[in-house]
């Protein structure tokens, strides 16, 4: 553990790393429990893989058309494809009475076989896939950081502006069209800032794990917590910790850190769903 | 419709997309501005359709619906709805309190936190219907007749002109019951109320007139109500 803070005075890119995680702990802890509580983990986990065709698309184009498409990065394509498919699977959701999982696996299968498809006829060997499958926290760049700072402020932002909208739709979404919220457009928002949150959680564990950081913390921070807002700051917390801990203590053995930080996640969840719930007040 | 009429429902037809039958055919009827009115009828009769019409969730294909002096999707704003099962996840993290300032929502609600205001009419709305111990209690922990206060409170929130409730007695024990009821007898004082109930007697004690659903709506004598003398309305036939 202190090779790491020996090699940190050296290697810029282990402080980026950290930094990274926070930033992503802000997104996880603001999104995180919203789609805990209102049952969208399907969903995310369909928008991450949907992604996977926007990376492929964007190494694809910046491959074979590099004059036009030189400056495109594949965690602009996953973006791009996660903010797209964001509303129409919200429209799906409010939509679609019957098959509505079957209609979302098939996106989330659709989305990954194109990417794949694109990354196979894209001339020569393309490790980047792998970074955003399987995360690289240990080489996020100042321009990375960037981007992640400013997808975490539009996070921050526009939850805190329909923050009550969220938490009606979490709590009571009939009571809330009754009071004159309109639903769909609501939880369209609320899906793009889940997109968002993705995206931002891909440069840390990667889309396939991201799912694992989306959910687990936002359940610990719902077990711990009788109020939305405690448990939002729960969450952020605990995805800190386990941004942060477990990436130090796996540095310099061959354990992969996104690998360190979804076990030691899924074992801390383990640990709070085991000791018994406090009498809520 | 008058002043002293909070819901006027004139020749309304309503059919669900696919189906064969009315699932309501010229259903008139009127609310006046201090009753308690029950609503009967079998089940599939159309009770919780009605419901759902005033309340604006679903279109007439035929006749009007005024209430509180406009249509519903205008004014349903002024209608305080008690469902008979709450759409309130449990495991949601969430107090009574945060439960009871949803009275508060609005079409202009933005930002993280309600105002002074809405707090202090959350919190008179829960001291109204005697639940202000329960304010910074996990909504999780409550029982069956605490859920049903707490939702009439945030009906109370909202400033409610009108309460409609879904069988707001289901599932709770007599004496919770009796409490509920002596509740809404005292606000009935200041509201209308329209209350969908399979229990005869508790219709025929507390409320002031009763209409019979089944298709359409027939006028019953709340009053001299019994279990023999609906008998016949279970076998009459629709239209």
């Amino acid at each position: 553990m202190s090779q790491f803070f020996i090699d940190a005075a050296v290697n810029p890119f282990l402080w980026s790393g950290l930094v990274a995680g926070g930033l992503a702990s802000v997104s996880c802890g603001i999104v995180g429990p919203y789609v805990v509580t209102r049952r969208l983990l399907f969903l995310a986990g369909a928008l991450a893989h949907i992604a996977i065709g926007g990376v492929g698309a964007a190494i694809y184009l910046s491959t074979v058309h590099p004059t036009v498409f030189g400056w495109l990065e594949p965690i602009h394509g996953g973006l791009f494809a996660a903010l797209v498919s964001a509303p129409l699977l919200a429209v799906l959701k409010h939509r679609v009475k019957e098959r509505l999982d079957t209609m979302v696996g098939a996106l989330w299968a659709v989305g990954m076989s194109v990417g794949i498809l694109l990354i196979k006829i894209t001339p020569g060997y393309h490790t980047e896939l792998m970074s955003y499958l399987f995360g690289n926290i240990s080489f996020v760049t100042r321009r990375d950081l960037i981007f992640l700072a400013v997808l975490s402020a539009v996070v921050i932002v526009t939850a805190s502006l329909f923050h009550r909208r969220f938490l009606a739709l979490c709590l009571d979404p009939e009571q809330a069209e009754l009071r004159g919220i309109p639903v769909l457009t609501t939880d369209i928002v609320l899906f793009l800032l889940i997109a968002a949150t993705v995206i931002v959680l891909t440069q840390i564990v990667g889309l396939i794990l991201v799912i694992a950081l989306l959910s687990l913390p936002a359940a610990i921070g719902a077990r711990l917590t009788t109020r939305l807002g405690p448990s939002m700051a729960v969450t952020f917390v605990v995805s800190a910790l386990v941004t942060t801990l477990p990436r130090i203590a796996v540095y310099g053995t061959p354990v992969s850190p996104e690998t360190a930080i979804v076990l030691a996640t899924a074992g801390l969840y383990l640990l709070v769903v085991l000791r018994r719930r406090p009498r809520a007040r | 419709m008058t002043d002293a009429t909070a819901v006027h429902v004139a020749d309304l037809g309503f059919r669900y997309p696919r189906q064969r039958d009315d699932a309501l055919h010229e259903v008139s009827f009127s609310v006046g501005a201090t009753e308690w009115v029950g609503l009967l009828g079998p089940n599939g009769g159309g009770k919780t359709t009605l419901l759902r019409l005033l309340l604006g969730q679903l279109v007439p294909d035929t006749g009007s619906i005024d209430i509180l002096g406009g249509p519903p999707a205008k004014t349903r704003q002024k209608i305080g709805y008690v469902p008979q099962h709450t759409g309130i996840d449990p495991s949601v993290p969430a107090s009574v309190l945060d439960v009871v300032l949803l009275g508060r929502l609005s079409g202009s609600t933005w930002g993280p936190r309600y105002s002074q205001h809405d707090r202090e009419l959350a919190l008179a709305a829960l001291e109204e219907t005697h639940t202000a111990d329960l304010a910074d209690r996990a909504w999780r922990t409550l029982s069956g007749g605490q859920r049903q206060r707490v939702l009439i409170a945030r009906a109370l929130a909202s400033r409610a002109d009108l309460l409609l409730l879904d069988e707001p007695t289901t599932g709770i024990d007599i004496h919770r019951e009796k409490e509920l009821l002596r509740l809404l007898e005292h606000l009935n004082e200041r509201l209308p109320i329209v209350m969908v109930s399979h229990d005869i007697a508790l219709v025929s004690h507390h409320m002031d007139r009763a209409l019979w659903v089944d298709c359409t709506v027939r006028e019953i004598d709340a009053r001299h109500l019994d279990s023999d003398s609906l008998e016949h309305f279970f076998h009459g036939e629709r239209p």
